[in-house]
């Protein structure tokens, strides 16, 4: 679920965070090992299943240790995370740790009989149905060359095969954005290549980076940890997966348009049954029900992680209820039926009872987490109080697949309380206080100076309250920006808080956070996927470029302050334009 | 500014045509106008109308400051 326009963006960060020189990071402190010792202790009991799953129906993996581009850019690295053995280190939350040393299994594995995934050549599995002819791929990956090889893997072990079909799952790029490395788009065109995709699939695609998109790809930078290289320090993958991959971001618009669950396709000899699950995990999205192979295939509403109700890099808020709802009728329609569950992130979910308490724990999680949320919003807690008072029920807790390594029950509490009353939490002392900057030189001198700041921030930090810490030591920075002492304890007080995180997103964001502040930030290249941007509706480039208009510099010579613009398509597509301006 | 789609002014200043890549070039890249005339964008009526117009478009500081002011 990573964002088209700001995955590109990345790609080349990539390869720029190698020459990022980076300060030495400091170690766990005394605090951090302690509540580090306590995340062990209340760990769910581990019976090796999640490993056993993860492994299972492996074949084989990349010969080549990166896969680079044609002009040898590094654009995937399978042993990022071979420092994973052994016990959690102190800098890193033992469930986390876990985690990524299950996420980082790469290779291609049989998941259910004519059923294959290649998995961690990406942050998104590749799932490949063999039919009469040739592969039906779901979902292929984010990027051309990590497609490719993925591709190229599974057809050199199995025995190579043309693709008969390609489905994408959602809107998101990491479930499309490989297609042009798998198939041509004049294959797709003389109809020897079908592409399937749920409703609105093109619109949502094109659409989710493009007026907001330079906020979220900034963000994006945080959540994915841009800049912070895997390590026990660094970087700990992203909770569904190691990491971005590196490249071209490609689309080929779909030839059959899904509309309704039930429907049901006939494609290469198999029988893919839908389910619509639009407005959950993606705008647009679906599940696919394989009858004859008891295999269901969620895309990504259903992970081996606690998902984001609102994606810390900035999104719309998700609907919580709905989300439930759909596992609901998953379970309903198709979990009697399957004896193996594959998901387009993470390990698959083997044998009946498996994906009956999968899907059950999942529901439970997402049902659980609106409805408490709503419960104490209802009784006048605002989103900060209410979002410390969800405590998953012990059976959740005991799931390992509800922890939160990716959404979080405290940042998803808070995103159900703002899709349903907002930003504001009625307290008129929050209606209109001053901005940071302003607040901070007030709260500061109040506190007795910048000097007393850092003191009562070091006191903090010895105490182990990280929260409290970095909340003064931000207030510090605000104030006085060049204060160097503040910014250097300010980094190491959200080192500490990325270390303790459990969420592999929080991680990363604390340790950007702290990497920004010993460091520049790294640049972000703003390049955008062509296909993407070919699919943008004109409209909504007008809609967009509008919130661009810097109102000063407006000059005074249009008669209509509205600055009206009317635009024409010519001829039904997007080839040519017509703009008047009045 | 408002945007309509397929509605024409009923007296515009200024009236652009050309290829969709011209008005990206012009709206998100702002390319000098004449660079974009010379790939095939006509403009009719004011050109200083459209090229206040782009002038007045900014381009977002892609790495704006988050954990300083
Ligand atoms: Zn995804």
């Amino acid at each position: 679920m990573i964002r088209a326009l700001a995955g590109v963006a990345l790609s080349a960060l990539i390869v720029a965070q190698a020459a990022f020189a980076q300060e030495a990071p400091k170690p766990a402190s005394a605090a951090t090992i302690a509540a580090q010792k306590a995340a062990k202790a209340a760990l769910p009991k581990e019976d090796g299943k999640d490993l056993e799953f993860a492994r299972r129906g492996f074949i084989a993996t990349s010969k080549e240790p990166v896969i680079v581009s044609a002009k040898g850019e590094p654009l995937w690295n399978f042993h990022a995370y071979d420092f994973l053995k052994g016990d959690a280190p102190a800098t890193v939350h033992p469930a986390l740790w876990r985690h990524q040393s299950l996420l980082k299994e790469n290779g291609l594995f049989k998941a259910s009989e004519g059923v294959w995934q290649v998995r961690g050549f990406d942050i998104s599995n590749m799932t490949l149905i063999a039919g009469k002819t040739g592969w039906i791929i779901v979902d292929p990956l984010t990027r051309t060359d990590v497609a490719k090889a993925a591709l190229g893997l599974a057809n050199e072990k199995l025995g190579a095969r043309p693709v008969a079909a390609v489905i994408y799952t959602h809107s998101h790029s990491d479930h499309f954005g490989g297609v042009k490395g798998i198939v041509s788009a004049e294959d797709v065109k003389a109809g020897k290549v079908q592409i399937i995709a749920p409703e609105h699939f093109v619109e949502e695609a094109a659409s989710e980076n493009v007026i907001a998109g330079p906020a979220m790809g900034r963000r994006a930078t945080y959540q994915f940890g841009v800049g912070t290289p895997p390590g026990v320090q660094g970087s700990m993958g992203s909770g569904i997966g190691s990491g971005l991959s590196g490249g071209e971001i490609s689309m080929i618009p779909p030839t059959l348009i899904i509309r309704k669950t039930g429907e049901t396709h006939v494609v290469d000899g198999v029988t893919l049954e839908f389910q619509m699950v639009p407005e959950t995990e993606a705008p647009a999205e679906l599940n696919v029900m394989l009858p004859e192979r008891r295999t269901f295939l969620v895309g990504e509403i259903a992970v081996c992680s606690q998902h984001n109700v609102l994606t810390p890099r900035g999104a719309l808020v998700r609907n919580t209820l709905r989300w439930a709802g759909f596992l609901s009728e998953a379970l309903r329609l198709y979990a009697d039926r399957s004896d193996t569950l594959v998901a387009s992130h993470c390990w698959p979910r083997f044998g009946n009872g498996e994906v009956k308490s999968f899907l059950t724990a999942q529901r439970d999680n997402y049902k659980f987490l609106h409805d408490q949320s709503v419960r104490l919003m209802n009784n006048g807690l605002n989103a900060t109080e209410l979002a410390e008072q969800i405590v998953p029920t012990p059976e959740l807790a005991a799931n390992w697949s509800t922890h939160g390594y990716y959404g979080t029950y405290n940042h998803n509490a808070k995103a159900v309380s703002q899709r349903y009353i907002g930003w504001y939490d009625a307290n008129p002392a929050n209606l209109n206080p001053h901005i940071p900057t302003e607040r901070a030189k007030r709260l500061v001198a109040a506190l007795g100076g910048a000097d007393r700041v850092l003191a009562l921030g070091k006191a903090a930090m010895a105490q182990g309250d990280y929260r409290w810490s970095s909340d003064l030591l931000s207030q510090l920075v605000f104030a006085e920006p060049g204060n160097t002492a503040a910014k250097a304890l300010l980094a190491d007080s959200f080192e500490q808080q990325g270390y303790q995180a459990e969420s592999a997103l929080w991680r990363n964001m604390f340790l950007t956070g702290a990497s920004e502040l010993r460091h520049d930030a790294v640049k972000l290249n703003t390049a955008v996927s062509l296909d993407l941007a070919a699919a943008i509706p004109s409209g909504m480039l007008l809609d967009s470029v509008a919130t661009r208009l810097v109102p000063a510099k407006v000059a005074d010579e249009e008669s209509d302050q509205s600055g009206v613009h009317r635009s024409q398509r010519k001829g039904g597509d997007h080839a040519s334009e017509r703009c008047d301006g009045g | 500014m408002v945007a309509e789609m397929d509605q024409s002014h009923a007296a515009p200043m200024a009236t652009l045509k050309g290829p969709r890549q011209l008005f990206l070039g012009l709206m998100f890249m702002k390319a000098p106008l004449a660079m974009l005339e010379k790939a095939g964008l006509t403009v009719e009526g004011d050109r200083a109308v459209v090229e206040a117009w782009q002038a007045a478009i900014e381009t977002p500081e892609a790495t704006f400051n988050i954990v300083t002011p």
